[in-house]
């Protein structure tokens, strides 16, 4: 039954492409930034308030 | 030394970046989403190295007793955690337009996902234990048994079969992907180990503040460098 | 990066009596991976079956909840006009197991790509995926010239596919 709904499109099938994704990227590496950024924060502060207290 | 790293890191990730984004062709089949490999592998590359230098730490603070190997072992463990939180955001992110989902309990995810948890434990620890010589020894031995699931995640994609594809190599990959994931790696590298030597000094100042006043007058001699 | 760190002096530091927890430590790791790797946990875990196993299980695979994976056999893709059911074949080289599908598949789908999909075997020998997923090779390959994707053939294919489908 379902095969007489499917249609067969040898020229069609897909080609595995993908097209854009570019927030994907954008978001992969505004990500990665923003962890190694406010993680050197933390890590410059943590070193200065160890330092004020010596 | 840790600020002229990650000085050299952020130069080496921006110009990583700038060449993965935008100086790289596409993929054959995965089209722009393939640029997310060159934060994502280096990511993957520097968390397992980060818990190896900790592991190293650890079995040196517990043979030859140093508080400098401690320090430094604190350091790494959390710089290895931040990586591998990083990293299955960042993979994540991949596969859902090229898998076509978040995520699966596939044998690498779930030995990395185990990884993070492993280094939040032992950071966990460390910070529940107040007494120093205690929270060292410890941590080192959790460190050293966690260890183990560093040579599983890597090796998960050969042992097991995975929805994850086994490592790359230069002979699988074109050569102008390689250009970005090297600088990139590098950059990782550098910016994660001088933010690890920084984060060392913080934690050998704290260990020299709870070890007590008496070390507080200190003869020249005495004073040893941060690295 | 010249300031230096009061760190207790040499003769302050911690006793080397605790060689006997690394060694300990490292025993405990080593045997605990040994156990990991020779314990036969390799065959214990499995991600996914392929269509060897799940034909060799017959009815065992009915019902139950399992993944499947293999490649998408060359040929098998049909699609109906509306894109919501979608039928393919997953083999390895050995088995073919037909599967059946609903929804659009991400776009990295396409014939001998790897596939690991995830549902239930049904009586009719047709697995009902719940949840299909595209694993790729280690590969990553700069598109060659002549085969990047030809857009305005690839619009005329899917024009005749309208027509044709009308």
């Amino acid at each position: 039954m379902s095969a007489l709904l499917l249609l067969q499109v040898e020229a069609a099938s897909p080609d595995g492409v993908v097209q854009g994704g570019w927030d994907y990227v954008v978001a992969a590496y505004a990500i990665s930034a923003a962890v190694f950024f406010f993680y050197a924060v933390t890590v410059v502060v943590r070193l200065r308030r160890a330092k004020d207290v010596q | 030394m840790g600020f002229l790293l990650v000085a050299v890191g952020v130069v080496l990730l921006l110009s990583g970046s700038w060449y993965g984004l935008f100086v790289s062709p596409q993929e054959r089949y995965m089209g722009d989403v393939q640029r997310i490999m060159y934060v994502h592998v280096p990511t993957a590359w520097n968390a397992l190295l980060l818990f190896t230098f900790a592991m190293g730490c650890a079995l040196m603070s517990l043979w030859r007793g140093g508080w400098g190997w401690d320090a430094h072992h604190e350091a790494l463990l959390e710089g290895a955690a931040v990586l591998s939180a990083l990293l299955c955001v960042q993979g994540a992110i991949w596969a859902r337009p090229t898998w076509g989902v978040w995520w699966d309990w596939d044998p690498r995810l779930t030995t990395t996902a185990v990884m993070f948890l492993a280094l939040l434990g032992i950071l966990a620890l460390r910070s529940a234990v107040d007494d120093p010589e205690k929270r060292a020894t410890w941590s080192a031995v959790a460190t050293i048994i966690a260890f183990v699931d560093v040579p599983i995640v890597y090796f998960s994609v050969r042992w097991w079969n995975s929805l994850h594809q086994m490592q790359s190599s230069p002979e699988t990959v074109s050569a102008p992907f390689i250009v970005p994931l090297r600088l990139n790696a590098f950059g990782v590298l550098a910016l994660m180990g001088g933010l690890a030597l920084l984060r060392a000094r913080v934690a050998a100042r704290r260990t020299a503040r709870e070890l007590g006043p008496a070390l507080e007058p200190l003869p020249a001699g005495a004073l040893v460098e941060a690295r | 990066m010249t300031d230096t760190v009061r760190l207790p002096a040499p003769p302050v530091r911690r006793n080397n009596n605790k060689r006997w927890l690394a060694v300990l430590a490292l025993v405990v790791a080593v045997a605990g991976f040994g156990l990991l790797t020779a314990g036969g946990i390799g065959e214990n875990l499995v991600y996914y079956w392929g269509p060897s196993d799940v034909r060799n299980a017959g009815d065992q695979a009915v019902g139950a909840t399992i993944r499947l994976g293999g490649q998408v056999a060359k040929g098998s893709i049909r699609q109906s006009a509306e894109g919501s059911l979608l039928e393919f074949s997953v083999t390895d080289g050995k088995a073919v197991v037909p599967v059946r599908s609903t929804g659009v598949p991400p776009q990295m789908f396409r014939e001998d790509i790897g596939v690991v999909v995830e549902g239930t075997m049904t009586k009719d020998g047709v697995f009902e995926c719940k949840r299909l997923m595209v694993s790729h090779g280690n590969e990553y390959r700069a598109p060659v010239d002549s085969e990047t994707p030809d857009m305005e053939k690839l619009i005329k294919s899917t024009e005749g596919l309208k027509s044709s489908g009308d």
